[in-house]
């Protein structure tokens, strides 16, 4: 009897393990909000709000506390002033490395889930094949203040579920961009690259030891790990390589480049396992000469350095020129019952009240004209470059792999190559693969 | 010769299990029996649409295609062997220092609980930055103590990230083998060793004949769901190293895990599996032949 209750223990400790990950896991997600709606569906934007209560539900996540408070405010901002009766409820679920798309999409699969929440485009995809995103399209093409935010940004959100519908409505674009020292540019005697060769000869030229400690700092922060596949992208384009396809000469040309900088020693030794933690930290103590990074981190390297950090967005050649986009934007989804209020919470969250304040306070927009009119737009170098920085910006190919190479391959096939275990070509075939499939 | 009554039969034990029985049936064994199933599936769910019996595809396919199934599975030996192994050496070594009365016992026995009550999040996250080549506390101390001359990045090169998380999970489980061990040790009777001492024992023999015979079923039931829990343990790697750098970390759980981050349930059930009859190879076999006395 001991026998059997030893292995019968057994069993089911070892068995649970292989069941995390069934479709019962949608209960370990957040739980179901109640996305009640009061007031009847309306078919067409053109439609006025009957004026009765209306309910919505609004999923978010928050890259730290102060940002939380913030959305919150604004939220409860909007409920009470906006005119047409509705109420917003914000919850908040942690962004957890990509599981909050993860958790939303379990969710509402599983019958639950919020009527609007943020999103990243590269989930596009998954969730536009499944149904469950609203097709926004009549509403942004009906929108008077559409024409405020560019072009190649709406493109881009079309791009993004790939079946040609405007679901994904823009918020939060933060183009990346160099930030830099400049007492190291000085005592490295370089001036501000405004070619992508000259980058790399800066990069080369601010390793050195710039502190007189007998150490030596480093001219490139490189984030080898998690996140560091959208600064891949920075050096494909000027070699004349596109995402599209990773196993041309002139990607693997590109790539070459992008190692040597950490084989040639210009990059910390920890790049291969470097993530964002361990990219701004470099930074933050002086390790490191520049780093790729977009608007959101301005204002700590101001706290830090005060006027001895600067901006300029990564060069390109005549071969072209690309940076990637973080983004952070809205989504309604299908089952919200009245999409006219959650378009209406859009249009606050952008051109009204709420998208000032989420600017004043985060230095976060697309520039729209109400971010534009603001005394932090104009007085912040930083957002000049950024905006600077928005004209040449891509998001990686929305493709269906795309989640699984940026989690599982590229970290590991980078580190790989980092260290000289398998060629770039090999390393550019795998992650090729990975991404178009 | 008078016939035995018949016992009446109650119906209130079977009400009183019924609700812990509803709850394993519910939280346990649906969902193994659901993983199971799925894991002769293509069950995607970036791609609802597709989902289709495969047979024995995801298993064949793991076994035979995949380039990283089998290293990750030589990590995981490799992860459970010093990982569970030196948790038991250090936690026995505890085990008996906390059975000796010496004076702060007490808070002694309660500040070694600390790493076993840490989340593994945060011992994971803690760690990372512990062995941070360029500001980590482990590699300030070595450059004080003059043995390094510039930091390691351990977490970064291949041959030393896996014995640095293993070093992790040591930390983790030491208070637990020290409990465990020290609740039997404190079964054994002070008279053996009392014995033992006026037979001219020395502290080997008393180990080998009285300490270590006395506590064996503790011990072994102890080391087994160590194993279990280790080798199942996804949030040290994932925290540190994500499974890398360049796979340097990735055993099968992470792997998994990995798998199923990216709703590929399908083939992480089927992994998933496979590692529970790898487990039970070991475990079947070691579970009889330890109780196989007591029968």
């Amino acid at each position: 009897m001991k026998k059997a209750l030893a292995i019968l223990l057994a069993l089911a400790l070892t068995l649970s393990f292989a069941a995390c990950g069934g479709p019962s896991s949608a209960s370990s997600t957040p739980a179901p909000a109640s996305s009640t709606s009061a007031a009847p569906a309306s078919s067409t934007p053109a439609d006025e709000p009957s004026g009765d209560p209306v309910a919505l539900t609004f999923w978010y996540w928050a890259d730290n506390t102060d940002q939380s408070n913030l959305i919150q405010q604004i939220v409860k901002d909007f409920n009470e002033s906006n005119d047409k009766n509705i109420t917003v409820t914000a919850e908040e679920y942690p962004w957890d490395s990509g599981g909050f798309t993860d958790s939303t999409f379990n969710a509402i699969m599983g019958g639950g889930g919020p009527d609007m929440s943020t999103m990243k485009l590269q989930a596009g995809k998954t969730f536009a094949a499944n149904g469950l995103y609203a097709d926004m399209s009549s509403y942004v093409d009906a929108w008077e203040d559409k024409a405020q935010i560019g072009d190649n940004v709406w493109e881009m959100m079309r791009n993004a579920t790939g079946d040609g519908k405007t679901s994904i409505l823009p918020w939060t674009l933060e183009a990346l961009y160099v930030y830099y020292r400049p007492s190291y540019f000085e005592k490295a005697e370089v001036e501000v690259p405004t070619t992508f060769e000259e980058f790399l000869t800066a990069i080369e030229k601010c390793t050195m030891d710039m502190d007189g400690d007998g150490k030596t700092e480093y001219g490139f922060g490189m984030r080898g790990a998690g996140g560091g596949q959208e600064h891949l992208g920075n050096f494909l384009y000027p070699y004349g390589a596109t995402w599209d396809d990773l196993t041309t000469p002139e990607a693997v040309e590109a790539y070459k480049a992008y190692l040597s900088i950490y084989q040639n020693g210009y990059a910390p030794e920890t790049a291969p396992s470097a993530a964002f933690a361990e990219l701004t930290d470099g930074f933050k103590t002086g390790l490191t000469a520049m780093i790729i990074h977009h608007i959101g981190s301005y204002a700590q390297w101001v706290d830090l350095f005060g006027d001895d950090v600067d901006a300029f967005p990564v060069p390109g050649s005549d071969k072209g020129q690309w940076t990637c986009a973080g983004d952070t934007e809205l989504v309604v989804y299908e089952q919200c019952e009245n999409k006219d209020a959650a378009f209406e919470f859009y249009k606050y969250m952008t051109v009204g009240e709420g998208g000032t304040t989420w600017f004043k306070n985060t230095g976060k927009g697309l520039g729209t004209s109400n971010v534009k009119e603001t005394e932090e737009f104009k007085s912040n170098k930083f957002q000049a470059v950024a905006a600077e920085a928005l004209k040449s910006a891509g998001v990686l190919p929305p493709t269906d792999t795309l989640t699984e190479f940026i989690n599982n391959v590229w970290a590991p096939t980078n580190q790989q190559a980092l260290m000289g275990q398998i060629t770039p070509e090999e390393a550019l075939e795998t992650m090729n693969k990975a991404l178009h499939g | 010769m008078k016939p035995m009554p018949r016992k009446k039969f109650e119906i209130w034990p079977y009400l009183l299990l019924a609700p812990a029985l509803i709850i394993m049936v519910g939280v346990v064994f649906v969902p193994v029996v659901e993983a199971i199933i799925m894991s002769f599936k293509f069950y995607d769910m970036r791609y609802p649409n597709k989902t289709e019996f495969l047979g024995l595809s995801n298993y064949i396919e793991i076994l035979t295609k995949d380039p990283q199934f089998w290293p990750s599975f030589g990590r995981t030996l490799l992860w459970v062997l010093f990982g569970v192994g030196f948790q038991f050496l250090f936690g026995f070594i505890l085990a008996l220092i906390l059975n000796r009365e010496f004076r702060g016992r007490g808070v002694v026995r309660a500040l070694s609980m600390v790493p076993w009550v840490t989340p593994g999040v945060l011992i994971g996250l803690v760690w990372r930055w512990l062995y941070d080549g360029d500001y980590g506390v482990v590699n300030d101390l070595l450059i004080r103590m003059g043995i390094l001359e510039d930091g390691i990045p351990f977490l970064s090169r291949m041959e030393t990230a896996l014995p640095a998380t293993i070093v992790s999970v040591v930390w983790q489980g030491i208070p637990f083998f020290a409990l465990m061990l020290l609740a039997a040790l404190q079964g054994v009777s002070p008279d053996m060793y009392e014995a033992a001492d006026i037979d001219g024992a020395n502290f080997f023999q008393k180990l080998f004949r009285i300490t270590l015979p006395s506590i064996k079923n503790t011990l072994f039931v102890t080391l087994l769901l160590r194993v279990i829990w280790v080798m199942n343990s996804v949030d040290i790697i994932q925290n540190m190293t994500a499974g890398g750098p360049a796979y340097a970390t990735q055993t099968l759980s992470v792997y998994v895990y990995q798998k199923a981050h990216v709703l590929n349930l399908g083939y992480a059930s089927a992994m998933a599996v496979l590692m529970t009859l790898l487990m039970l190879m070991a475990a079947v076999p070691y579970l009889r032949s330890t109780f196989k006395n007591d029968q």
